[in-house]
């Protein structure tokens, strides 16, 4: 389902707003956590390693006050001269025995005033073990000169006791003076990986390290072995050439604490190192932290929150795509029915009931539809039969008109004394043009042309009633004029929608060849000679027929000669127009007349046609085009 | 620093030190060795024709003190087959308190030693005759550090001080120089600790300029926090390091001492030339001892001992007359030395203008 899911669809739409908003509130929420809680964990890291270290200062300060106190009581004893000398060796032995830190004790006074031996008790496995010390060398060693000329008592410097166990101890130094006169200095020995022991407890290693460095800078205690006792934390910073490191060293040694950032030279690695001090013995504990641990708690919020978000997202994700989902079902159904309705398929049954109101509107909205286009649809199936069915009529009315018009008689020789050619085109499938010619009696030949004004079938009835008109009553007439004011009148009386006509009509007597003409507002006739000249004939001898029923018409009479040729047309042909609008007009149908050759009926129709065509330059004739031709050949 | 194990001694540390010589030995018989294929540029033998080992002569040499860049030469010189290109096997003793080299020397534990000036002539008086076969230190690295928190800014200051002197050598050089500027000062013998300058038991103490001096620094204090006074700045540039050998010795091997001196020097130049791996072989040699041991201050010390080695211009390995003279001169002045010895025995090998 989710393979459907396209970048514009609606789901996607949906989730996609949703994450940006999402992403939004995790980012401002991410950042806003990052402020404000990181200030409060650095403090709080500072408090919990600050509180580590007081944890193992105090550890090592127990320690190392411990073997003070036993040192002090030690000293007392043996100050005041209160023990015989086997007393002192019990009371030792007691001593060391009793503390497993403990591994030597010294008792030594001045060579230059004491004969009495220095002594050192030590443990060597179980047993415990004494020897007098070298009178000429331990006059000058730390451990005696140190406290004997300060007459303080001293932790020393951590170092290597070979007339002991053979260990790296620091020692306490307590001098004292006996009442014997014979001043001297006690010892007690600490092994120096018992307080190494003590500095690097195992279960502290996630929180980083811990070192310690002595009085003078020497790295005491380091997880890195091959740093202790080789290098101070002095040595450390000039091979480092780090003068900071040097400056928190100083800090330290001079019983200084606090929590500092180191710079150091690699960028990416900024540890945090927490000193404080040991007061018993002027060292000093080091705690380094990496910047990461400090701030992993934040990390692990921003990852945890980061990941609530991921969840929130994905789940809202779902509940999207399974909502779309249920939503669209009815949509998909409406969509696949609207497409067979547009196919044409209109008795498909629409889905109906849905719980979403707007859908069901939607629904019904579309049903209502389909019944309009049913019904509409239906409405111009029966309107199409019916204009069909009339298309089919008109055609055949068409027709019969056409079989009114008398078709060109072979050679176009007619009565063996004619030459005649007719053309009529229509501008639709019926027309308002018509020409006619028969014989009124043996000798008379009568011709006409006629324009019914207006288009259509009521311009087609009329022409079909003036055509019959005159068939019927031609031979009541010798005259032109009398036969148009007989069809005038007739006209008048039967025109319905008030059409009027122009109309030529003419008679030639065949024998004499006199021609006589009535022009009732119609476009000129033409005669032309075999010389080639011509005559134009524009009166006119009334208006158009059909309007005044009573008017006069008068007539015009003409001598034709052997070869002269009578031409006769409608208005389609002088206004046949361009696409520019401009009309063919009489100049250039004379010009055409002009250019003909020897007359031919037939050949003079088709010039003028293609005349007129030829000019109009278009496809769309916009009125009926008639032409009538007539060669007058032998009396 | 304190230098926890200084005073070795015992079964147990003989065992572990014959242990590691013997390492030492092979392995630096070896570096030698393998050196000698690579071809060298500070070193040019007179007598280059190579010797099989058998014919090698065995001589043995002992450090003043605990191995460090004050004797780097030696320990380049040997890394570098120097010896081997002169005939020479070398076996290098471990120094320190527990083999003091006049001593040793005197006792025949070892051939030749490194022994200051002052301390070679002082052993004339006892009849024990030191010969100087060669002469490292051409400028006195010896100072007097005092603290200026505890007021001490002039030599004046130091009037009614503690001050501490090492308890064998340079002693006598300090006192003259008290004595030269009328100073009533208290002496504290020490060893060798610079602990009880630091925790403030005494107010001053003699200090070397390429040892102690930046072993205080290491120690967490300032240049700038000493008052110092180097003794080549006050008219006592006593010359210190040389190496010397009995003078019974010397007769009966003038050759060797003669290529055992060449060979040092030239493992002097090598080292000065190449410090980072000199410093190399030095740190090796001290973790192979079990000394403890940081580079940032065996660069400190063969940097100043490049430069008290190369103090006189055209000089490089011989005593000079004149620094004998101003030596013996000093010593005869102030009580020190009861009868003179000439230049030429004291320093046969030097050159005798």
């Amino acid at each position: 389902m989710l393979r459907k899911i396209r970048i514009h669809s609606l789901t996607y739409q949906l989730i996609g707003f949703f994450s940006i908003f999402l992403l939004a509130i995790l980012l401002t929420s991410l950042i806003l956590t990052r402020v404000l809680m990181s200030r409060v964990m650095m403090k709080n890291a500072k408090n919990n390693v600050t509180a580590v270290a007081q944890l193992n200062i105090n550890r090592i300060e127990g320690s190392l006050r411990k073997i003070e106190n036993q040192a002090t009581n030690v000293c007392y004893l043996e100050g005041q001269n209160l023990l015989r000398p086997s007393e002192t060796d019990d009371m030792i032995e007691k001593l060391l025995e009793t503390s497993p830190d403990l591994v030597s004790v010294c008792i030594a006074r001045d060579p230059a005033s004491s004969s009495l031996p220095a002594k050192i008790y030590y443990k060597s496995g179980s047993a415990i073990l004494q020897h007098n010390l070298d009178a000429a060398n331990y006059a000058y060693q730390d451990w005696f000169q140190i406290p004997y000329e300060t007459g303080e008592a001293r932790w020393t410097e951590p170092w290597f006791d070979f007339e002991g166990n053979h260990k790296l101890v620091s020692s306490y130094s307590i001098p004292f003076s006996s009442n014997s006169g014979q001043p001297g200095v006690l010892r007690l020995d600490l092994a120096l990986a018992a307080l190494q022991n003590l500095v690097m407890p195992t279960d502290q290693n996630d929180l980083g390290y811990m070192f310690m460095i002595s009085g003078n800078g020497t790295i005491v205690a380091h997880p890195a072995d091959s740093l202790v006792m080789n290098e101070s934390i002095f040595s450390l910073a000039e091979s480092r050439q780090d003068p900071q490191l040097r400056r928190i060293g100083q800090d330290m040694i001079r019983g200084g604490s606090g929590t500092i950032q180191l710079i150091e030279n690699t960028p990416q690695k900024k540890d945090w190192i927490t000193y404080a001090p040991l007061k018993s013995n002027g060292w000093s504990l080091a705690v380094v932290v990496p910047n990461a641990r400090i701030f992993k708690d934040l990390q692990n919020l921003l990852v945890t929150q980061f990941g609530i978000f991921v969840l929130a997202f994905l789940l809202l994700s779902l509940v999207i795509v399974l909502r779309t989902i249920h939503i669209n079902k009815p949509l998909t159904a409406l969509t696949t029915a609207a497409a067979r309705l547009g196919e044409g398929n209109f008795d498909i049954d629409l889905p109906q009931a849905t719980t979403f109101s707007e859908l069901a509107q939607l629904s019904q909205s579309f049903n209502n539809m389909k019944d309009s286009l049913k019904n509409y649809i239906q409405n111009l199936k029966q309107t199409t039969d019916e204009k069909n069915r009339i298309m089919s009529e008109v055609l055949f009315a068409s027709t019969i008109q056409r079989k009114l018009i008398p078709s060109n008689p072979e050679h176009s020789i007619f009565q063996d004394r004619l030459r005649i050619h007719g053309i009529l085109e229509p501008a639709g499938d019926i027309g308002g043009d018509l020409y006619d010619y028969f014989m009124i009696d043996k000798d008379t030949f009568c011709f006409g042309i006629a324009d019914v004004v207006g288009k259509g079938i009521v311009a087609a009835m009329t022409m079909t009633m003036v055509s019959t008109h005159l068939r019927a009553k031609g031979s009541y007439h010798s005259s032109p004029d009398t036969l148009l004011a007989d069809l005038n009148k007739f006209l008048c009386e039967n025109n319905i929608e008030a059409n009027f006509v122009t109309m030529i009509l003419g008679m030639v007597n065949l024998h004499t060849g006199k021609l006589s003409f009535s022009n009732a507002g119609h476009v000129p006739l033409y005669i032309r000679k075999a010389d080639r000249s011509y005559t134009k004939y524009s009166d006119t001898h009334s208006t158009a027929l059909g309007v005044f029923p009573d008017m006069e018409i008068g007539y015009q009479t003409a001598q034709l000669d052997l070869g002269d040729e009578i031409i006769l047309f409608t208005d389609g042909i002088t206004e046949s127009m361009t696409r520019s609008e401009s009309f063919f007009g009489i100049q250039r149908l004379e010009e055409v007349i002009q250019g003909l050759q020897n007359p031919n009926a037939e050949t003079t129709a088709k010039a003028i046609l293609a005349g007129a065509r030829k000019f109009s330059d278009t496809e769309n004739q916009y009125d009926d085009i008639t032409i009538l031709v007539i060669d007058y050949l032998h009396p | 620093m304190s230098l926890f194990n200084e005073h070795f001694g015992g079964a147990l540390f003989w065992w572990r030190r014959i242990v590691v010589l013997t390492g030492i030995g092979l392995l630096l018989l070896a570096t030698a060795c393998k050196q000698k294929e690579n071809g060298r540029t500070a070193a040019v033998p007179p007598n280059t024709a190579t010797h099989r080992h058998e014919d090698l002569r065995i001589v043995r040499f002992l450090p003043q003190w605990h191995h460090q860049a004050q004797f780097a030469g030696v320990y380049v010189a040997k890394a570098k087959g120097f010896y081997e290109d002169f005939g020479l096997d070398v076996i290098i003793q471990s120094g320190g308190p527990q083999a003091p080299a006049a001593a040793s020397l005197e006792n025949g534990s070892t051939d030749i030693s490194t022994l200051f000036l002052l301390t070679a002539l002082s052993h004339r008086d006892t009849g024990q005759n030191f010969v100087n076969i060669a002469q490292v230190s051409q400028k006195s690295s010896l100072m007097l550090v005092a603290k200026r928190e505890k007021g001490i800014n002039s030599i004046q200051d130091l009037e009614g001080r503690k001050v501490a002197l090492w308890r064998t050598d340079f002693r006598d050089l300090s006192l003259i120089f008290f004595k030269q500027n009328k100073l009533n000062v208290s002496i504290v013998p020490v060893d060798w600790s610079i602990n009880l300058f630091l925790n403030g038991a005494v107010d001053a103490m003699n200090v070397m300029n390429y040892n102690e001096y930046h072993l205080l620094y290491q120690a967490g204090m300032d240049f700038e926090e000493l008052f110092s006074i180097p003794y080549s700045e006050v008219g006592l540039n006593i010359v210190e390091d040389g190496i010397y050998c009995t003078e019974e010795y010397y007769l009966n091997n003038p050759r060797l001492c003669k290529d055992f001196a060449e060979a040092t020097m030239n493992g002097w130049l090598y080292a000065i030339n190449h410090r980072d791996e000199a410093l190399s072989i030095v740190l090796d040699i001290m973790n192979r001892d079990h000394l403890p041991a940081n580079r940032a201050h065996q660069k400190w010390m063969l940097d100043k001992m490049r430069e008290v080695i190369l103090a006189k211009a055209g000089v490089l390995g011989t005593l000079q007359r004149s620094s004998y003279e101003d030596a013996q001169n000093l010593m005869l002045q102030n009580g020190l030395l009861k009868t003179s010895t000439p230049f030429e025995r004291f320093a046969p090998n030097a050159p005798q203008d």
